[in-house]
């Protein structure tokens, strides 16, 4: 019997595991969960039975979503608790386990954390959810937190890379300063790094409309549940900072590039330079030796 | 490990010199191969001069420190040129231009250049082949040669003349061996580690390799060597090929055929040619394929011996076989010179050129590759 499955035989009757995933291809197959804008090239789509579209799917990045119904099937009064550790245990799970209790450089618990809201219960990790509610409210739900998850996901992933990219800052602080022929043999990598600082920059303002989106009016479950995710995963901060640290990035590097671009404009201004001085002396020489010759003689 | 390729190619240039000055001097026999052992020691100062310089930086010397101390070499070695012209050819010849000072020269001029993009010394060095025919025109080069020996007064117009012209080893064209081995020293060996055994600089000769592990990673080994030695030996052929199809004054000026003196464009670039090629070739047969491990064995090591003493070799090998001809002309002749060229069957001339180097050969040895003596060791001591 599979992990998941062993948690579903303990949870009431009408409990399902949906895996969603995230990808930028489009396929008549596809079951669409969320449609993102255009500029981000990407929707999520709900992996089923089907062999093909969990084979296609499997290409991007994926969320596990553990729906527990609440009514009819539900689960009854005393089993409650029961029911809700079950939730944040397989939750928890997707975490290992050192960490479920640490909280992330982001000031995000690595762990599950819980929500309540308008009678659901959630909890959410960036790879797991577990939602106890009305299954009528599955799909709007499923909708709300692959969305939520979507746009922490992206500004998790932009933290991690900046924060591996730092060391490599450091090294490289120096060429924004100064830059000499022995440095040329770096303007590769400086460009990349150049290029993804920038491509970063632009993950960041693709996603701001979102997280810096004002709270809809009147509110449904779905605006409720996204505006309750961003705020516990501090998302919008997050952004902020995020914002920060890659200003400081694009400098060096747009600093680095000047110096670079300065110094090989200046070389190759100096070799014309240098050229017409050859030509020069050469008439000198010329001229030195005439005088030389006629006056030996 | 050693650049194994230069000290071979120093090697090769070692016999070559002491061969042709035994053979010339001795018999007054020009052997069929002289003329290439100078365009070799040329280049590989330049090329050397290059690894010294990246060997320093790599050890963290300032680029001050660095110039300094290749001003003072090179000083040094045009002041043993100097003494060496008075006390081997005696004082009337102190301004002959030997390659001494051709060297010592170069040496200074490459410290001013090494901080300019390479096209520069790449264009000093085609604009000093391209200009030395019109110049040996002005300075009518052949008024100071008389029985292939160059003549001149001791006044500041001659001197100057001789230095830049019309001398042994004039600056023009001569430089351009250094400079173009300066070129492709800096783009052939493109990564030396810091850890050299010792300083190369002009080292021996004119500078020992540095020691080195990785191939060039920027422009490949026959890019830099075998592609340009080609083109260059395909002009000076052409120029000897076409000789006949061009006007005179282009013949008698930029078409002169194969000749040292006056080193013709088609000596030069058929001579630089050739270098670059046996550089590349060795560079790639045997500094690309031989492991890095323990020092090298065998007619490896006998060439970085020669390599390591080549500066004193140079000197010694004109003192063993010149003075003696002096005393013995002093002794027994009218005047010191009266038996130069004529001492010696060229049979006999070369079995001492052989003997000499067979005798070299077991002093190195003993001396070893700490060089803590010979002319080398003075310059380390004075200069560094």
């Amino acid at each position: 019997m599979q992990p998941d499955e062993q948690v579903l035989a303990t949870l009431p009757a009408g409990a399902e595991i949906r895996q969603i995933q995230y990808v930028s291809e489009r396929t008549a197959q596809q079951v669409v969960v969320v449609e993102f804008p255009l500029a981000l090239n990407c929707r999520a789509i709900r992996v089923g039975q089907d062999k093909g579209v969990r084979n296609e799917a499997s290409q991007g990045s994926s969320l596990s979503l553990l729906m527990v119904p609440t009514t009819g099937e539900g689960p009854v009064e005393g089993e409650l608790g029961r029911v809700l550790g079950q939730m944040r245990e397989w939750v928890d799970s997707g975490v290992p386990a050192s960490e479920v209790h640490q909280v992330t450089d982001s000031g995000v618990p690595a762990g599950s954390l819980l929500l309540t809201l308008q009678g659901v219960q959630m909890f959410w990790s960036p790879n797991r959810i577990a939602i106890l509610a009305a299954p009528d409210r599955f799909d709007t739900l499923q909708t709300a937190v692959a969305e939520a998850t979507y746009y922490e996901a992206q500004v998790r992933d932009i933290e991690r890379s900046l924060g591996a990219a730092w060391p490599q800052l450091e090294a490289d602080l120096p060429l924004a300063f100064e830059f000499d022929a022995r440095s040329l043999t770096r303007n590769p990598e400086l460009r990349n790094r150049f290029s993804e600082v920038v491509k970063l920059r632009a993950r960041m303002t693709r996603i701001a409309p979102h997280v810096h989106s004002p709270h809809v009016y009147p509110p449904t479950l779905v605006s409720q549940v996204g505006e309750r995710l961003r705020e516990r995963t501090k998302l919008a901060t997050r952004h902020e900072f995020l914002s920060d640290q890659l200003e400081v990035f694009q400098d060096v590097y747009v600093q680095c590039s000047d110096r670079s671009s300065d110094f090989r404009l200046t070389r190759s201004g100096n070799t014309l330079e240098w050229i017409i001085i050859i030509l020069l002396l050469v008439q000198v020489l010329m001229y030195g030796v005439d005088i030389l010759t006629n006056t030996g003689q | 490990m050693r650049y194994s390729s230069i000290d071979l190619l120093r090697m090769l240039a070692i016999i070559v010199m002491v061969f042709v000055h035994f053979g010339e001097n001795l018999s007054g026999v020009i052997l069929p191969f002289a003329g290439f052992g100078a365009p070799l020691f040329a280049l590989l100062s330049g090329v050397s001069y290059a690894l010294w310089v990246r060997g320093q930086q790599r050890r963290g010397k300032c680029d001050e420190i660095i110039s300094r101390v290749s001003i003072r070499r090179g000083l040094f070695v045009l002041g043993v040129g100097f003494a060496f012209n008075v006390v081997v050819w005696l004082p009337e010849d102190t301004f002959n231009w030997d390659v001494l000072t051709l060297i010592g020269v170069s040496i200074l001029l490459l410290n001013l250049l090494r901080r300019l993009p390479r096209i520069v010394s790449l264009a000093m060095a085609l604009m000093a082949v391209l200009i030395s025919p019109l110049l040996r025109v002005l300075a009518d080069y052949n008024s100071y040669w008389e029985e292939m020996y160059f003549q001149y007064d001791m006044t500041f117009s001659d001197i100057t003349i001789g230095f830049l012209v019309t001398g042994y080893f004039p600056v023009f064209p001569w430089i351009a061996y250094s400079l173009v081995g300066a070129v492709v020293g800096g783009c052939l060996f493109e990564t030396a580690p810091v850890d050299e055994q010792d300083d190369p600089a002009i080292g021996s000769l004119f500078g020992s390799p540095v020691e080195s592990n990785q191939p060039s990673s920027r422009l490949v080994w026959w890019q830099v060597t075998l592609v340009p030695g080609i083109a260059l030996l395909a002009v000076g052929l052409l120029i000897l090929g076409g000789r006949a199809f061009v006007p005179d004054g282009l013949a008698t000026t930029y078409f002169q055929g194969w000749s040292m003196y006056p080193p013709t464009i088609c000596y030069v670039t058929g001579t630089l040619g050739m270098s670059l090629m046996m550089l590349g070739a060795l560079h790639y047969s045997i500094d690309r394929r031989l492991p890095d491990e323990g020092p090298p064995k065998g007619l490896l090591q006998t060439a970085q011996l020669f390599s390591q003493y080549s500066f004193t070799i140079y000197l010694l090998h004109h003192i063993v076989h010149i003075w003696p001809l002096w005393i013995y002309g002093a002794l027994y002749g009218t005047e010191a010179t009266q038996y130069w060229r004529l001492a010696l069957p060229i049979s006999v001339s070369s079995s001492l050129a052989l003997l000499f180097l067979v005798v070299c050969y077991f002093c190195v040895r003993i001396l070893g590759v700490n060089r803590r003596y010979g002319i080398e060791a003075w310059m380390r001591w004075l200069c560094d």
